[in-house]
C-alpha cells in the first residue's frame, strides 16, 4: 500500500513541482543568452537587449528562489492539508497505517528536495555553460583519471555516496521536524497553527541545543581518542559524515515517534 | 458475529464527555438509524468505528476487529462533510479509490455519473457544492462494503438531492450489509430504517426497530423522537 501512497502523492504535488522545475530550466537558457549578451564586445550598443537581458536574470533569480521556497512549501501544505485538514477524513480511513501515510510524505518530499537541488544545479550550470568549459572539463578529467589511485578513487566514491546520503537524511529530518510540528500544534482544539509555529519553534532549539551538547562532548572527548589521531584528512572526512549521518538517524527517529503519536492518539480532525 | 459492537465505549474530551460509556450491537444486513440532535454524540460514535478517534475506555469491535487495516478495509465512510480532493479529476477519484479498495465497483460507479452526467475529466474544483456532495457519496456507495457510515448525508441539501441521495443508498448498498445512517432529519430517513438509536448527551437512550416503534407506541419515529427531546 506504501506503492500506492507514494503514487498519489506523486500526482498530487507533480503537478506543481514539474511546471516550476521546467519553467527554472527554460529561464536558465534566457539566462545563458543575457550573459552571452552582457559579456559580449556588443554589450551596451542596443538599450533593448540589455534591459531584456537584465530580465532575463532577475527572472533567473526568482525562479531558483521560487522552486527552493515552493518545494518546502509544498512539503508543508501536503501534509497539512492532506493529513490534517477535510482531505484527513479520507486518508485516515484508508486501509493503511499511520506509519504508511508518514513515509509516503517523506519519501516523495525528500525526492522533490533532491530534485530541486539538481535543477537548481542544473540551472546553474546551464546558465554559465560554454562550449568551451565543456572541453576544458573533459580535458581536465582525461588528464586526472590515470593519476587516481586506487584508494582515492574509492575515497572519492564513498565521499560522494556520503554527501548524497547526508542530503536525503538533512531533507528528511527538516521534512520530520515540520511533521512534528504540525501534528503537536493540530492535536489542539484551537489556535493550531500558531501552536504549530511555536511547536516548530521548541523542536528546533532543542535540537540545536542537544546537537551543540554533543558536538562538544566530542571535541572535548571524541576527537582525543588515540585512532582519531592516527587517522588521515580522508579517514577524518569519513568520520565526520558517519556522525553526521548518525545525529540526523536518531533526530528524525525522535521526530518520527513524535508525529506518529500524535496521528494515532491525538488525532483532531475538525 | 455482530457487524459492529461497543463494551462500556467512553470518549472525553478533556473534561467534557461524548460518550458515556455505551454498550450497543449492530446486526448486520440492517439499516440503522443513529438518531440524536446536535451534539449528541453521533459523529464521535461514528469517529471511533473508522479509527479517527481513540477511546478513553470501553472497546468498539468492527465485525470482531478493533479499529484498524482490516476494520477500514471492511467500512465505507462518508464524512459528514466534502473531503475529496478539489484538484482531482473524478477519473483520477476513482482511480484512487479503486487502488485503496478491492471492493469498488467501477462499473457501477460509472453508471451513477453518468445518470447525473457527470464528466469524468471534470475537476471537483470546478463542480457545486451539491455535485461534489453526490460525488463523494457515488464514490463511498460504488464499494462492496461490510458496514456502510453516513455521517449527516442529508444535512443541509435540498429537498430533491436528499432524494437523490436516498434512493443511491437504497439503490447500492451491499445487502448483506449493514448501513448506519446518523441524522437528526428523521421524517427523510425514516421510511428507509429498519432500526433506530436514539442517542443524547453521549448516552443511549432508546434502540429499537421502527416496526416495534410503530406497533408498541402506536406512533412515528419522528413523533417519538420529538417527545423524547422535546426541549
Amino acid at each position: 500500500m506504501l506503492g500506492k501512497l507514494i503514487k498519489h502523492e506523486f500526482r498530487a504535488t507533480a503537478r506543481i513541482m514539474l511546471p516550476l522545475i521546467g519553467a527554472l530550466l527554460a529561464v536558465s537558457i534566457l539566462a545563458n543568452l543575457s550573459m552571452r549578451q552582457v559579456g559580449s564586445p556588443n554589450a551596451g550598443q542596443s538599450s533593448v537587449l540589455n534591459i531584456l537581458s537584465t530580465i532575463a536574470l532577475i527572472l533567473f533569480g526568482v525562479g531558483i528562489m521560487a522552486v527552493f521556497i515552493m518545494s518546502i512549501v509544498l512539503m508543508v501544505q501536503r501534509f497539512r492539508s492532506n493529513l490534517l485538514q477535510d482531505e484527513g477524513y479520507i486518508m485516515f480511513t484508508l486501509p493503511v497505517t499511520a506509519h504508511g501515510l508518514i513515509w509516503s510524505k517523506i519519501i516523495v518530499s525528500a525526492v522533490w528536495f533532491l530534485a530541486t537541488i539538481a535543477a537548481i544545479a542544473a540551472a546553474g550550470v546551464t546558465s554559465v555553460l560554454r562550449m568551451r568549459y565543456i572541453r576544458d572539463l573533459i580535458d581536465a578529467i582525461r588528464q586526472a583519471l590515470p593519476r587516481l589511485t586506487a584508494s582515492q578513487a574509492v575515497d572519492g566514491t564513498a565521499a560522494v555516496i556520503e554527501m548524497v546520503l547526508i542530503i536525503i537524511f538533512a531533507a528528511a529530518v527538516m521534512c520530520l521536524i515540520f511533521y512534528a510540528a504540525l501534528s503537536t500544534g493540530h492535536g489542539f482544539a484551537n489556535h493550531k497553527m500558531l501552536l504549530s509555529v511555536i511547536s516548530f519553534i521548541v523542536y528546533t532549539v532543542a535540537m540545536e541545543l542537544i546537537s551543540s551538547l554533543i558536538a562538544n562532548l566530542f571535541t572535548s572527548m571524541g576527537w582525543s581518542l588515540p585512532f582519531y589521531n592516527t587517522l588521515g584528512p580522508s579517514g577524518r572526512f569519513h568520520l565526520t559524515c558517519g556522525y553526521l549521518m548518525f545525529f540526523m538517524a536518531i533526530s528524525g527517529a525522535v521526530f518520527y515517534v513524535i508525529t506518529a503519536v500524535n496521528l494515532k492518539r491525538r488525532l483532531n480532525l475538525e | 458475529m455482530a457487524i459492529l459492537k461497543c463494551n462500556e465505549l467512553t470518549k472525553q474530551y478533556g473534561s467534557v464527555c461524548a460518550l458515556d460509556h455505551i454498550s450497543l450491537t449492530i446486526e448486520p444486513g440492517r439499516i440503522v438509524g443513529l438518531l440524536g440532535p446536535n451534539g449528541s454524540g453521533k459523529t464521535t460514535l461514528i469517529k471511533l468505528a473508522n479509527g479517527l478517534l481513540t477511546p478513553s475506555s470501553g472497546e468498539i469491535l468492527i465485525n470482531g476487529d478493533k479499529p484498524g487495516v482490516e476494520s477500514k478495509r471492511f467500512i465505507s465512510y462518508l464524512p459528514d462533510r466534502t473531503c475529496i480532493a478539489t484538484w482531482m479529476t473524478v477519473k483520477q477519484l476513482m482511480d484512487f479509490y479503486m487502488d485503496f479498495y478491492g471492493d469498488f465497483d467501477v462499473d457501477a460507479a460509472r453508471q451513477m455519473l453518468s445518470r447525473l452526467g457527470i464528466d469524468e475529466k471534470q475537476r471537483v474544483r470546478q463542480m457545486s457544492k451539491g455535485t461534489r456532495e453526490k460525488v463523494q457519496l457515488i464514490l463511498v456507495m460504488s464499494r462492496k462494503a461490510g458496514l456502510y457510515l453516513l455521517d449527516e448525508p442529508i444535512g443541509g441539501v435540498d429537498p430533491a438531492t436528499r432524494d437523490y441521495i436516498l434512493n443511491t443508498i437504497i439503490g447500492n448498498y451491499n445487502p448483506e450489509a449493514s448501513v448506519i445512517i446518523s441524522t437528526h432529519l428523521i421524517a427523510d430517513v425514516e421510511n428507509v430504517l429498519d432500526d433506530v438509536i436514539f442517542i443524547n448527551c453521549g448516552q443511549i437512550v432508546l434502540t429499537s426497530s421502527v416496526d416495534d416503534i410503530r406497533e408498541n407506541n402506536g406512533k412515528s419515529v419522528d413523533a417519538l423522537f420529538r417527545e423524547v427531546f422535546k426541549c
